[in-house]
């Protein structure tokens, strides 16, 4: 693949994913980043779908799983299947 | 893959076969290394810990019933998360009434060349707004909670538990190419209602 297919807005949208995680080739990723650099709105829309996938996982990564639910699984566990713990 | 899973998926194996074995200390063993993240991911698809109780009682019960027929062509995490994912959808279809939205609405308007053809806004700044970024988590939550099944389980194993893209792709029994545009179409969709909130904050 070579960053030929990346001169619209639109293609380069569809590329954000995978920039982000790493995915593109070093050519594809420069084409990308060229095009960011030259496009004010996809720079906005870049650091919007970047922060709003940061705030997401802010959320809800902080979600605890309630001790109560962890200890009526041990409960479980023990009594049915003859677990120690 | 790191080095760390690397030594986490050996010590996998070693206590799936003594568990299939009918060696109880093993397999107690090996449930208190996923129990954690099996309950999250469980939780994070059921919402309401009751659910999510009986469904962790069922995804053990299997595990504990079919140890001996599991055989090693995936790892270990991704059976036991591939059961979970499967037990714990069940229940959230049958308990829900599906409340998703189709992800029309989730680009920027383009011109026929492709261009963006609207104005695009950066709220990056405002969302660090101490008072506007406390009433986003609800937007967010709302967000993830309106995602179709199929976006929504591939958002939550990839980019809030954790998973590889290669691992969410196994877990859920779906291409790469699959996982990586039902991911992006995900953050799209999340993306278009916190711009939406965070606009029409601008105006107020």
């Amino acid at each position: 693949m070579n960053g030929d297919y990346m001169h619209s807005c639109q293609q380069v949208i569809d590329a954000l994913g995978e920039y982000l995680d790493g995915d593109l080739s070093i050519e594809d990723a420069q084409v990308f980043e060229m095009h960011m650099r030259d496009c004010p709105p996809c720079n906005a829309f870049l650091k919007t779908y970047k922060k709003s996938g940061d705030m997401a996982r802010e959320v809800l990564c902080a979600r605890e799983v309630p001790q109560e639910l962890q200890d009526r699984v041990q409960a479980f566990l023990k009594n049915r299947l003859g677990l120690n713990k | 893959m790191n080095e760390l899973d690397d030594k986490a998926q050996i010590e996998d194996v070693e206590l799936v076969r003594r568990a299939r074995t009918g060696d109880i200390e093993a397999f107690e063993k090996l449930l208190g290394r996923h129990q954690q993240r099996v309950l999250r991911v469980v939780l994070s698809i059921v919402k309401e810990p009751m659910d999510a109780e009986e469904v962790a009682q069922e995804v053990f019960l299997t595990v504990f019933e079919k140890i001996d027929k599991f055989r090693g062509d995936a790892s270990f995490t991704t059976w036991l998360h591939r059961v979970a994912v499967n037990a714990a959808l069940m229940q959230r279809r049958k308990k829900k009434a599906d409340r998703s939205v189709p992800l029309d609405e989730v680009m920027p308007a383009f011109d026929d060349k492709g261009m963006i053809a609207a104005n695009v806004g950066d709220w990056t700044e405002r969302a660090e707004d101490p008072v506007l970024k406390q009433e986003a988590r609800a937007v967010i939550e709302t967000a993830v909670d309106k995602l179709e099944e199929i976006y929504r389980t591939v958002f939550t194993l990839r980019d809030i538990q954790g998973f590889s893209t290669e691992e969410t792709a196994a877990i859920l029994d779906l291409s790469i190419a699959a996982v990586k545009t039902r991911l992006h179409r995900a953050r799209l969709f999340l993306r278009s209602e916190l711009a939406d909130y965070f606009e029409k904050q601008a105006k107020a």
